[in-house]
């Protein structure tokens, strides 16, 4: 797709950017690299962001956009502002920006595209492709940035802005939520046309499941109306007491299979990760063992190279795990007998003395007792990932056990209660509903039976839209590695897996292929896969979810280019890592490259502004690739107050000798 | 005195490494014995034999079986294997063990013989050589390719260092296992007959072979 290659921001008549008497209101050049916007609190730095965001949005949201959760279910569609909100920046400013208008210009692929809304309401004032105007309308705007981004529609434009391009605050995630993800990858990797099928199939699925149920709740009550017109019968034969039974028999072993099936659908889920868990745990332990088996193994070899290789084999499996494969019993005493006979450089069979050095300072110097205890720690890791596996196993099998039980239940209760129904004396008043209950129940079958289908249809449609998502993962994954090693010292890499979400209650889950993280650990060298962001920290799962989308912009992008705006990014970062953060968003704009970056910042102690000077070539405070918000910006009373104060900040956040290399 | 498991995976060991010697791979690299056990348990439900490791972490190179391991080492020490070549090759990620291993005929000729005299051992260990002549036929070195070749290893869904399923639950299936239907689907409407396991086995071997042999003339 065609990410937006944002040339030129401008904001006329706006109270809150007067700019200066030489240089009045804001007209900012986004060159190739980096652009910062400076300013203190309250000078309006996210208010720019989003008067940027908006240039290119409208006054449109995704309807019931409040997070990832909205983004897995049916079609997705565009929803107006209503009420106050296209106001959002004329309440900002007193005279309630009557006059403000701003216009942002920038390259879809080789189309130059200008936009300019008023600020007060929003409303688009003009719009042009390569110089030439178009008519002035939303539905023109949306129709034309779809076709020239290449993206289905404009809901899927402003989905990449926000969970891709656009990096708020709120740190909405993309690599942290599946179902982001899912829907995401779909409309960056997949042609349109598949897309819309997807989502036309799912909101079918979910309408048609929802009528299932209702039947089946409609079914449920008629069975009780039933029950209680055949109890009102004078004489109830004895087929009525069976048939009440039946019915509560069914009605609760139905609540049931609901709730097992849920509970065997989590389970699966975790029996996926400990899964994974004890076969990383497996890999590790084996590697460490190995490890210590072949420095072990040449002590012995170097010591006493007469020795078979067996015995030598044998006797270095002894000296890492403590167990004699001869025998297989465990014999932690005569491991040590055998490390002070290697030590002295004793005979390692019957131990008799032989004089020379020993092999005690090769074995120091090998980091041996280091590894012992690496090894030690990861057997111990092991033993856990397998009880947690077999425990999951377990109950995931009792689970089912009991589900296939339960369902055996119901059908024997259903089939029952067909033959007592057929049983019942002619002509009574039940008979009808008993005919409206057959009726209803074979609608039923047949509703469940359209949404089974259905199901497998889009079972199909995702598993082929999952298997053109994969030709991309391997460079998702290096891109993604590229940018994370410059900024985390743990390590940390993209997994290709899948994520099983539920789409209705009926029938099995659909599996969708999406990126996971794995990282080391504060307390563990073997990598863990994170399905969520606890336990990582803020800065760490913000920057994680950044280089992620640049990975995306990287891969997606046509030549690779695209803008990315940050906004904040100095909220979440402490002294140390600002720098690195530094590294990694200059380095998605690196000299050569097309793509932008625009990063607002505050001044903070901290490397942060002197990295990105320093990286991005940025001269100082006046520069062209710096939005100097106390220059433009209407000033705050804190900075009136202290204006020499912050300019002093100011120039020393610019100042050569703060700079990592004096540059 | 081992128990049921461990004597099924030690007789597997020792099949695996009678079957690469009865054509003439002698000794036997330890990473061919792991790779022809991986098959195993790949092909495991066409035969309807358990597999030893139902779970595989995607990788580069041939799956490493902690369970195989375990047992060789058991062989090794009760003198049934011999090793030669000891060594230890460290990538990256990990550390393994790299050794050739020989069978000490003294001893394991009369386990071998006795297993024929187990009806449900001796239908499984006839799988096991089976693949394992399949897998010598693509020559010592081949092992890393014909495992990366397979099924499972191709799926596009399952990253590295992803789970592998080589029994998944019912109503889902392995990569490996959808070929195999694939492939007998194929055979059924050609022939209007399903193929027998041994057929299959080799059908399937026999096209991982050509995969691995495309490769080589790349």
């Amino acid at each position: 797709m065609q990410f937006p290659i944002l040339r030129r921001l401008a904001v006329h008549g706006f109270e809150l950017y007067p700019g200066t008497p030489e240089k009045p209101d804001l007209d900012a050049t986004f060159l190739p690299g980096v652009t910062l916007i400076v300013g203190a609190n309250g000078l309006g730095k996210s208010t720019l962001i989003l008067v940027l965001y908006r240039l290119l949005t409208g006054p449109s949201e995704v309807a019931g956009d409040s997070g990832g959760a909205i983004l897995g279910s049916g079609q997705l569609t565009l929803r107006p502002f209503r009420n106050q909100e296209p106001r959002m920046f004329a309440r900002r400013v007193a005279d309630q920006a009557v006059d403000a208008v701003a216009e942002v210009e920038f390259s879809l692929g080789s189309r130059r595209v200008h936009v300019s809304r008023k600020l007060s309401t929003l409303q688009l004032t003009s719009l042009s492709v390569d110089g030439d105007e178009l008519e002035v309308s939303e539905a023109v705007f949306q129709s034309l940035i779809a076709e020239e981004a290449g993206v289905g529609n404009f809901v899927d434009w402003l989905l990449v802005l926000r969970y891709v391009t656009f990096f708020f605050e709120d740190r909405r995630s993309l690599v942290w939520d599946p179902t982001a993800q899912r829907r995401i990858l779909k409309l960056l990797f997949t042609p349109p046309t598949e897309e819309d099928r997807i989502g036309q199939l799912e909101k079918r699925i979910l309408s048609a499941d929802s009528r299932a149920r209702n039947t089946r709740a409609t079914l449920a009550a008629e069975e009780r109306k039933l029950e209680q017109q055949e109890r009102d019968l004078a004489k109830l034969p004895v087929q009525q007491g069976e048939l009440e039974e039946l019915l509560a028999t069914r009605e609760n072993a139905e609540h049931e299979v609901v709730a097992l099936r849920e509970r065997a659908a989590s389970l699966d889920a975790v029996r996926a990760d400990v899964r994974l868990t004890l076969l990383r745990a497996r890999e590790h332990r084996a590697s460490l063992a190995s490890e210590v088996e072949s420095i072990r193994f040449q002590q012995i070899r170097d010591a006493f190279p007469s020795t078979s290789e067996t015995a030598a084999y044998l006797l270095s499996q002894i000296l890492t795990e403590d167990k004699c494969s001869a025998c297989g019993t465990e014999v932690p005493e005569f491991r040590g007998a055998l490390e002070e006979w290697l030590s002295a450089g004793d005979c390692v069979v019957c131990g008799s003395h032989i004089p020379g050095p020993g092999t005690g300072s090769a074995a120091s110097r090998a980091g041996l007792p280091e590894l012992h205890e690496r090894l030690d720690v990861a057997e111990r890791a092991e033993k856990e990932a397998t009880k947690d596996r077999d425990r999951t196993e377990a109950e995931l099998k009792h689970c089912w056990g009991r589900l296939s039980e339960v369902e055996e239940t119901v059908r024997a209760a259903e089939a029952r209660i067909r033959r007592l129904e057929l049983e019942m004396p002619q002509g009574s008043r039940s008979q009808a509903r008993r005919e409206a209950i057959r009726d209803l129940r074979r609608q039923n079958e047949a509703e469940i039976e359209s949404v089974l289908q259905d199901k497998n249809e889009l079972d199909g449609l995702v598993h082929a839209a999952n298997l053109q998502i994969a030709e991309y993962q391997e460079r998702i994954r290096a891109a993604f590695d590229a940018y994370a090693e410059d900024f985390l010292l743990d390590t940390c890499s993209l997994v290709w897996g899948s994520h099983v979400e539920q789409v209705g209650l009926l029938g099995k889950g659909i599996s969708f292929s999406v990126f996971q993280i794995d990282m080391s650990g504060a307390t563990t060298d073997a990598e863990v896969t994170r399905r969520s962001s606890d336990g990582v920290s803020e800065s760490q799962r913000e920057f994680i979810d950044l280089a992620f989308r640049m990975a995306l912009t990287q891969v997606a992008g046509t030549d690779g280019i695209g803008s990315l705006i940050m906004d904040a990014p100095e909220s979440s970062l402490d002294a140390v890592f600002a720098p690195r953060a530094a590294s990694v968003l200059t380095g998605f704009a690196s000299p050569g490259s097309e793509s932008r970056v625009i990063i607002t910042s505050n001044l903070v102690d901290g490397r942060l502004i002197p990295t990105i000077a320093e990286k991005a070539q940025i001269e100082g405070p006046d520069d062209p690739r710096v939005v100097n918000l106390f220059e433009i910006a209407t000033p705050t009373r804190a900075l009136d107050q202290l204006h020499d104060l912050y300019m002093e900040a100011l120039r020393r956040a610019f100042a050569p000798e703060e700079r990592p290399n004096g540059r | 005195m081992a128990g049921d498991e461990d004597l099924r995976t030690q007789l597997r060991a020792l099949t695996i490494v009678s079957g690469f010697e009865s054509t003439f791979l002698y000794p036997v690299p330890v990473e061919m014995v792991h790779a022809c056990s991986y098959f195993c348990d790949a092909l495991s439900s066409l035969w309807s034999v358990d597999p030893i490791d139902d779970i595989v972490l995607k990788s580069e190179g041939v799956p490493l079986s902690p369970v195989l391991q375990a047992e060789i080492d058991w062989l090794v020490g009760h003198g049934l294997l011999v090793p030669s070549n000891v060594a230890y090759a460290k990538t990256d990620r990990q550390t393994r063990l790299r050794a050739d291993l020989a069978l000490n005929n003294s001893l394991t000729d009369r386990v071998l013989e006795v297993l024929d005299e187990d009806e449900k051992l001796s239908r499984e260990m006839g799988f096991v050589r089976e693949v394992a002549a399949a897998l010598a036929a693509m020559g010592p070195g081949a092992e890393g390719r014909a495992v990366s070749s397979d099924a499972n290893f191709q799926d596009p869904l399952a990253g590295m260092q992803s789970v592998l399923d080589l029994m998944p639950d019912e109503g889902r299936s392995s990569a490996t296992q959808s070929a195999l239907r694939n492939f007998n689907s194929l055979a059924r409407s050609a022939m209007g007959s399903d193929l027998s396991e041994s057929e299959l086995t080799a059908l399937y071997t026999r096209h991982l072979q050509n995969l691995v042999a495309s490769q080589d003339t790349w």
